[in-house]
């Protein structure tokens, strides 16, 4: 862990915080305040050092010191993204909804290519619509997507490599099979709780990239714009978490115990 | 049931804010720093619409309390975080084994469950939680009984001791509680706390 600089904190205290030393820029998040961070300098991980980002290229990415600098080479079509899934297994006339903020960040793997293309870390990029994905009923388990665009890059001395380049937009739903969730919470018949989960379960087959071809990871920290409510209907019924319970960093939320 | 574009936002901004500016008031006070204790940072951000009866409480079992310090914890007080006709009746740390948490109810709780140690509870004032092993953590069960037609709190401080030190773990969750009325869709927006 590295510590970054932060801002004040509203009491004239400078706030000193760790942030991961993978990657150079950071916007997180504080009891609801967004800080941007940026690392003071490059920080060197064993062989590896990282760069500050600029604002008109994206250089998440690790690459050895020696690279040049990177050029865009290709811009590929838009894909779909994973970047949200809701389930109720039983049938009660429960409700769930998923909502994708405008700003919400979403983790998106970067492919490098080093015998042949494989993943290397990700690469944090907002979007810039707001998709109400809908209210729908019980008994289904329902993926939401959107839609993003990766670039190719070329750096002299160092592999070609593939990172998001800019959110593309567009909504898509499917019905997908439930993940297994077995920590549960109870909730009482007619309660609707939103769980704002700081973040969210990775999809590791999350966007392709099909000119590369590769499949990449992808994570939406659904943070504080983003937010997953499922409403009880004249019943009871567990609310389930899969890596934790559903208050506390559970991953994927499930509706009746799987 | 269709949430307009700027329900999401709308949502968070709206239970975020209040949390934040009570956080702010808080951290700018001489009091201890807010979760950064033993008990961990107070859950994820979120918020709990229910409806209840007249004249029922809520029971609210879904803040888990893993003390991963070296010796056991002592809660001091429990309260609610600027409530509006919300009263808390009662507070109680409630032992908890495996993947099970006391859960919400409308109603006073029901006593024993699976994974849930009912005849082990304690007051939470002066409650005493070990460090947490395998599974065995404990759960904060707060009863909360509406005096108005729409009763509300920010979140649910715990204030407690470890090792010598004084700590503040403030949850993350708001509360909405409408007596003989269902939670609308999008209920934050219409009741923005």
């Amino acid at each position: 862990m590295a510590v970054a600089d932060g801002s004040a904190d509203g009491c004239g205290n400078r706030l000193v915080l760790p942030v991961p030393a993978r990657s150079p820029h950071h916007a997180i998040t504080l009891y609801g305040f967004s800080v941007s961070i940026t690392q003071r300098t490059p920080v060197s991980t064993g062989d590896m050092t990282l760069r500050a980002s600029s604002q008109s290229f994206p250089s998440s990415r690790q690459a050895p010191s020696v690279c040049g600098p990177p050029v865009l080479l290709q811009v590929y079509g838009p894909q779909w993204a994973k970047v949200g899934q809701t389930s109720i297994i039983i049938t009660g006339g429960e409700t769930q909804e998923f909502t994708y903020i405008r700003s919400q960040r979403s983790n998106l793997g970067v492919g490098v290519a080093v015998n042949g293309w494989s993943e290397s870390g990700t690469y944090n990029i907002s979007t810039t619509d707001t998709i109400p994905y809908g209210v729908f009923g019980d008994n289904a388990t329902k993926l939401y997507q959107t839609k993003f665009r990766y670039a190719l890059y070329g750096e002299a001395k160092c592999p070609e490599f593939t990172q998001p380049y800019d959110y593309y937009g567009g909504a898509q739903i499917l019905n997908v099979t439930p993940v297994e969730a077995q920590q549960c919470v109870r909730y009482a018949a007619g309660t609707s709780p939103i769980f704002d989960t700081q973040t969210a379960a990775t999809f590791s087959a999350g966007i392709p990239v099909p000119a590369i071809p590769i499949t990449l990871t992808a994570q939406t920290g659904w943070s504080q714009d983003g937010s997953i409510t499922y409403t009880m209907g004249p019943n009871s019924h567990d609310i389930c978490g899969a890596s934790g319970p559903p208050g506390d960093n559970p991953g994927w939320l499930v509706v009746g115990l799987s | 049931m269709s949430a307009s574009p700027r329900i999401g936002g709308l949502v968070a901004s709206r239970i975020a804010a209040p949390l934040a500016a009570a956080l702010l008031a808080t951290a700018c006070s001489s009091g201890p720093a807010i979760d950064t204790g033993p008990l961990g940072n107070g859950g994820d951000p979120g918020g709990l619409c229910s409806f209840l009866a007249p004249g029922v409480v809520l029971s609210y079992g879904a803040t888990l309390l893993e003390n991963t310090g070296q010796s056991a914890v002592v809660v001091q007080k429990v309260d609610l975080v600027q409530p509006r006709h919300l009263q808390l009746v009662a507070s109680y740390v409630v032992p908890t084994r495996g993947n099970f948490e006391v859960g919400v109810w409308d109603g006073f709780p029901p006593g024993p469950q699976p994974g849930v140690e009912w005849s082990q509870r304690m007051r939470a004032a002066g409650a005493r939680i070990p460090p947490a092993h395998g599974t065995h953590r404990a759960d904060l069960l707060t009863v909360l009984k509406p005096t108005g037609p729409v009763a509300e709190a920010q979140a649910i401080d715990v204030f407690y001791r470890e090792g010598g030190q004084q700590y503040h773990m403030q949850t993350h969750v708001r509360f909405v509680l409408l007596v003989g009325r269902h939670c609308p869709a999008n209920w934050p927006l219409k009741y923005p706390g």
